[in-house]
């Protein structure tokens, strides 16, 4: 029963969506239409919220006649899990999206902006509508399996039974959610030519959807790094471009709307901006969820819904893009024009989300084109990434430090770049050289603005992101190119010692152990670890874990943290009866990129507070400060 | 807990004895894995040798390992992979007629973003 009233009110949702969209676009602008609008709008989020929560408790009461469910979860998985278990597949992950954009269709309804109210609301609804629509035909999770209902669900996927997996797809669905609503306000303004008026309301959303998809890229590498027991963070899997480019984008977005008084070329840009990050996010689910391209993430792939996810796309982005091409030259203001080093961190910016993009799409491109089969992969992306981040760094030091005339400290930060390298030259020197570098040059910038406090500088939220960049530039950069790592045969009471970049450290094989658990069983090695050859500092315990209820095997390594470096160890294979491939790793500075990319999330939030936009405007007092067509 | 303790001093020597590997060796292995990293699973869906558990991904990389103890250097090996498991093993394509766009396209996208904003800008201040 929870289900088909699950299945009815999705239905009904997205008609209301249509509806919402259909009054507000098409019907003339009465007070009646309008207040029928927001009724509309609100009983869709209901709807929605509704359908979302049954879904849950079709998992919570283990109905295994749901295919979804069956698929997906299993009556021994914890509480917990199962409520994770609704978006930890296809269709549950969409209908988790839906439920967002359901939210923020209560945003941009009780937005004080008319144009918020109508033409944002509108566009929003006929997304949400449409992406509804997908669901229902292509990827709906109320679907029954009668009348051969199991008896017990298959189980949530193994890797995804985990912490990590709690937060990380919300976060990442959230800021995709967020790049639709920055979508239908860019759209509305392109439909209304009144830019200055969204302008807080574009970076307020622009923030949100950078706050989440950095908070979202961040966790998502830490999960890679602590449980998929491979021992990288980033692998440049199609997956996480997919993450990774519209953040890129939403980045340059927020760098378009520094100026309180755009220029029309900003303006501009900024419009293009949110329409392709939006762009960018559907055509990477497409990507992933399609399975046309090969990724280690993806847990379901299906060409049906590849398609029609496609066709979403395609209605969406190219009327979209149109309307850009047909409005954006009619747009007239006077702001200033942007600074020049403003513009090329922008250009920097598309520059690197475009690369990735076409390395993540090349093996498609080659393989229909009929060019051959060939693989774009990890050293591919970092030799192109890396030098346009040290580009960018050069860009945003230069500009700040050159304003205070101490132009030429560029020149002994530089050697002294060189001669690090030189010292330490890593296993890469020049990603060695292009990281310190870059990361150096930055936080060499921040000191600068340090002293100078009474000029002007970027706000405090900027600086923030900026040193948070930095550093996490150096942990990113000393934790690869200083690495020790070995892959050895251990046995019990066996040993090595290794000689990482702060001294040696041995690893001792005590014994190895079998854990029951609820969920699986797990051989788990009891490996100490010792600063030189005597102290003991503690005893690691990774484990290979097989779970009951499909046979699936999955390593869980072991990590201890530290400010300086990590150890890692993952166990890996049985050789021969008691003898265990396992693989060490001493990581350098890999604690550094985590605090990196946790201030981000501190700079978000203090640039997103409105206490900036009060203080008032001092500069060209004079000029028409806004946006409107001829 | 207590045979543990009394081990200790044993294996501390054993310890020592295996452990300093020679320098030269060393550097093999740290090659052999970084080779090892640029090319793909040929078993797995997307995850280079080094990284993969499969089968076929451990026999590789041993041989990997063997083929750089016969003098052979890093080019010949993979070269020698390419031609076994076809252009799809490596994770960095050569620049061949077929990749000129992905090799040239970043540069070129650096100067064109670039210019076309500048370009903009000049426009936007004569306007």
């Amino acid at each position: 029963m929870a289900a088909e009233m699950g299945h009815l009110l999705l239905i009904l949702a997205m008609a209301m969506m249509w509806g919402t969209a259909f009054c507000v676009m098409w019907l003339p602008p009465t007070p009646t239409h309008f207040r029928l609008s927001q009724l509309l709008a609100d009983s869709a989020t209901l709807a929605v919220f509704a359908s979302y929560l049954l879904l849950s408790y079709c998992f919570i009461t283990d109905d295994f006649s749901v295919r979804y469910v069956a698929d997906n979860s299993n009556s021994q998985l914890p509480l917990l899990y199962k409520v994770a278990a609704v978006w930890g597949s296809h269709e549950g992950s969409l209908l988790l999206w839906l439920l967002i954009l359901g939210g923020l269709l209560q945003y941009f309804r009780r937005s004080s902006l008319v144009l918020l109210q109508r033409q944002g609301l509108g566009i929003l609804a006929a997304f949400a509508g449409a992406f509804a629509l997908v669901m229902l035909l292509s990827a709906n999770p109320f679907v029954r399996l009668l009348p051969a209902v199991p008896p017990e669900g298959r189980d949530l996927n193994p890797i995804l039974q985990d912490i990590g997996l709690i937060l990380h797809p919300p976060l990442l669905f959230a800021g995709y959610a967020l790049l639709g609503a920055l979508f239908a306000i860019c759209v509305a303004i392109l439909l209304d030519g009144r830019f200055h008026q969204a302008w807080r309301a574009l970076r307020h959303l622009s923030l949100l959807s950078w706050l989440f998809l950095s908070a979202g890229n961040v966790l998502g590498a830490w999960w890679a790094y602590s449980e998929l027991g491979w021992g990288g963070w980033w692998f440049w899997d199609p997956v996480e471009n997919a993450a990774f480019i519209p953040w890129l984008l939403t980045t340059a977005l927020l760098h378009c709307l520094l100026p309180k008084q755009p220029s029309p070329q900003l303006a501009r840009l900024s419009l293009l901006l949110g329409i392709i990050a939006f762009g960018s996010c559907l055509l990477g689910t497409f990507l992933v969820r399609s399975g046309i391209v090969q990724s280690v993430h993806a847990f379901t792939s299906n060409a049906e819904r590849g398609s029609l996810l496609l066709l979403l796309m395609a209605l969406m982005l190219l009327p979209a893009l149109w309307l850009y091409g047909k409005r954006s030259t009619q747009l007239k203001c006077y702001g200033e024009p942007a600074a020049i080093a403003l513009l090329l961190g922008i250009a920097l910016l598309l520059a690197a989300s475009f690369s990735i993009l076409l390395g993540t799409l090349y093996p498609l491109l080659c393989e229909l084109s009929g060019l051959g089969t060939l693989s774009v992969g990890a050293p591919y992306f970092n030799m192109i990434f890396v030098p346009l981040l040290l580009l960018m760094a050069v860009l945003m030091s230069w500009s700040f430090i050159r304003r205070h005339g101490n132009g030429w400290l560029m020149l002994p930060w530089l050697l002294l770049s060189g001669l690090w390298v030189l010292l330490f030259p890593g296993h890469s020197p020049v990603f060695t050289f292009l990281g310190i570098a870059a990361a150096s040059g930055l936080l060499l910038a921040e000191t600068q603005l340090w002293f100078y406090p009474q000029a002007r500088h970027p706000a405090l939220a900027a600086r923030i992101a900026h040193v948070a960049v930095a550093i996490a530039i150096l942990g990113g950069t000393c934790s690869s190119q200083y690495e020790t790592e070995a892959l050895l045969r251990m046995s019990a009471d066996q040993g090595r010692t290794l000689h990482g970049s702060f001294g040696s450290y041995s690893f001792v094989y005590r014994n190895t152990q079998t854990l029951e658990q609820r969920a699986y069983h797990a051989i788990a090695a009891d490996i100490e670890l010792y600063r030189g050859q005597a102290q003991l500092i503690t005893t690691l315990q990774p484990q290979r874990q097989t779970f009951r209820s499909n046979g699936m095997e999955v390593t869980e390594a072991a990590v201890y943290h530290g400010w300086l470096q990590d150890f890692y160890v993952s166990l890996g294979q049985e050789l021969e009866p008691g003898v265990y491939l396992v693989r060490i790793s001493i990581k350098p500075l890999i604690s550094w990129l985590w605090l990196g990319g946790l201030l981000l999330l501190p700079a978000a939030l203090l640039a997103y507070c409105p206490r900036r936009y009060r203080r008032p405007i001092t500069h060209h007092k004079n000029v028409n400060q806004g946006v409107v067509y001829e | 807990m207590n045979s543990r303790h009394r081990l200790a001093p044993l294996l501390a020597i054993a310890l020592l004895l295996s452990l300093p590997l020679a320098g030269a060796e060393q550097d093999l292995i740290r090659l052999s894995n970084d080779i090892a990293k640029e090319l793909r699973c040929p078993a797995a869906i997307n995850q280079n040798l080094f990284e993969s558990e499969a089968p076929i991904a451990a026999e590789l990389k041993a041989q990997i390992y063997q083929k750089l103890q016969q003098g052979e250097d890093r080019e010949q090996i993979i070269n020698f992979m390419v031609q076994r498991y076809g252009e799809r093993i490596r994770y960095q394509p050569p620049l061949t007629p077929a990749t000129v766009v992905l090799w040239t396209a970043p540069a070129l996208l650096v100067l064109g973003c670039g210019g076309l904003l500048l370009l903009g800008r000049r426009q936007g201040d004569n306007r």
